[in-house]
């Protein structure tokens, strides 16, 4: 690969190579505050390769490649480099990580407790753990949330927040530092992103881990609702939304045993990101 | 001459991880790596089967020592549900 970067997100370390320079420029400018070591051994390798012998210069489109691929994720436009670079990590960690249980879920921290949001795409735990990471919380990670099978902490891994939508309006206003974001790109798969570097705090305390002391189910777009969930229901949506558990085997289930029973769990529905985050302070508030 | 009725055993106790949680009761299944959340009857069921064979009817005494479980027939052909429901997740087996 002519154009490469090793950068470490929390616990992994990740290569990525591409033939072309633009998406890894674009990396290297958003993961400038990363520990960056080109000598250490990766746990995955990432490749943004051209999708067809001419497509390297011809409607140029990236296929995502590495240790461990999808066999058929549809190539993307070059300008959706940046998206390719981390949906390849994301895959990576998905389909490759064993030394935590991965939790499809958002977590943030506050003395030394985490709070841990997990739902499906559109729910908002993303926004909201870049909303509250902006409000007084460490931001630990939008997309996975690492449980220790052995500790049972949550361990950050804390890459740049993928902004959806109008989620993406939604943090221009609260955050006034431009170099925060990435390129906005218009009509993806995953329709506008628009990446955002994590707080300083975010990106500086990535190795500290923290103690799961609250798992919310959040909804958007419903009437606002606050209800608990039972612990049955609970453990059998983590086991749906973890990439690992089966992978795991009896350590995965022990530690989502202990997780479940000791965690409490509620779902929040709402219709604004404002109302939301009351409401999940108040709900901290309360907690033992 | 009808078939002789089914007899039902589980694996060894090593096999199973059983935890509670929350009035469940979640099994792993070490010899197939899964999974399964049971509700009561099933639980007891379980414990009260070994790794000898018995019948349906032979359970149902073991389970009447410690549980009202009501009018025979009517019990055993629960009993007798629940054990297929048990044999079809790999958590209870048939005697062949």
């Amino acid at each position: 690969m002519m154009h490469a970067l090793s950068l470490k997100i929390g616990p992994a370390r990740f290569r990525i190579g591409s033939v072309w320079q633009e998406p890894i420029e674009q990396l290297r400018i958003l993961y400038h505050d990363y520990p960056v070591d080109e000598h250490a051994i990766a746990d995955f390798t990432v490749r943004l390769e051209p999708a067809g012998l001419l497509r390297r210069w011809w409607r140029p489109s990236v296929r995502i490649a590495g240790d461990h691929m999808l066999p058929d994720a549809a190539p993307m436009a070059l300008r959706h480099g940046l998206l390719a670079a981390e949906m390849g990590m994301n895959l990576q960690m998905a389909l490759g990580w064993r030394r935590h249980l991965l939790i499809h879920a958002s977590s943030v921290e506050k003395d030394g407790r985490a709070l841990i949001m997990t739902g499906e795409s559109g729910s908002g735990k993303s926004t909201l753990a870049a909303q509250l990471g902006e409000r007084g919380w460490r931001f630990m990670g939008d997309e996975f949330a690492l449980l220790d099978v052995i500790t049972g902490s949550i361990t950050p891994f804390p890459r740049l927040v993928s902004l959806k939508n109008a989620a993406i309006d939604a943090m221009r206003s609260d955050i006034a530092e431009p170099a925060r974001f990435g390129p906005l790109m218009k009509a993806t798969p995953k329709g506008d992103i628009r990446h955002l570097v994590p707080p300083t705090d975010a990106i500086a305390r990535m190795n500290e881990p923290a103690r799961p002391a609250l798992l919310l189910f959040p909804r958007f777009g419903f009437a606002p609702d606050i209800r608990p969930v039972g612990k049955g229901e609970v453990f059998m949506r983590l086991t749906q939304a973890s990439t690992n558990y089966v992978a795991l085997g009896e350590a995965g289930f022990e530690a989502l045993h202990r997780f479940t029973d000791s965690v409490p769990a509620m779902a929040v529905d709402y219709r604004d990101g404002a109302e939301a985050i009351d409401r999940i302070e108040s709900l901290w508030g309360d907690l033992p | 001459m009808g078939a002789a009725p089914l007899r039902y055993y589980r694996d060894r106790q090593e096999a199973l991880v059983t935890r509670h949680l929350d009035g469940l009761t979640l099994v792993y299944h070490r010899p197939s790596g899964m999974t399964h959340i049971v509700d009561s009857p099933l639980p007891e069921i379980m414990a009260a089967l070994g790794v000898e064979p018995v019948e349906a009817a032979q359970l149902l005494d073991r389970l009447r020592e410690t549980y009202d479980l009501g009018e025979e027939e009517e019990a055993l052909a629960g009993i007798g549900l629940h054990l297929d429901s048990l044999a079809a997740l790999g958590l209870v087996r048939i005697a062949r």
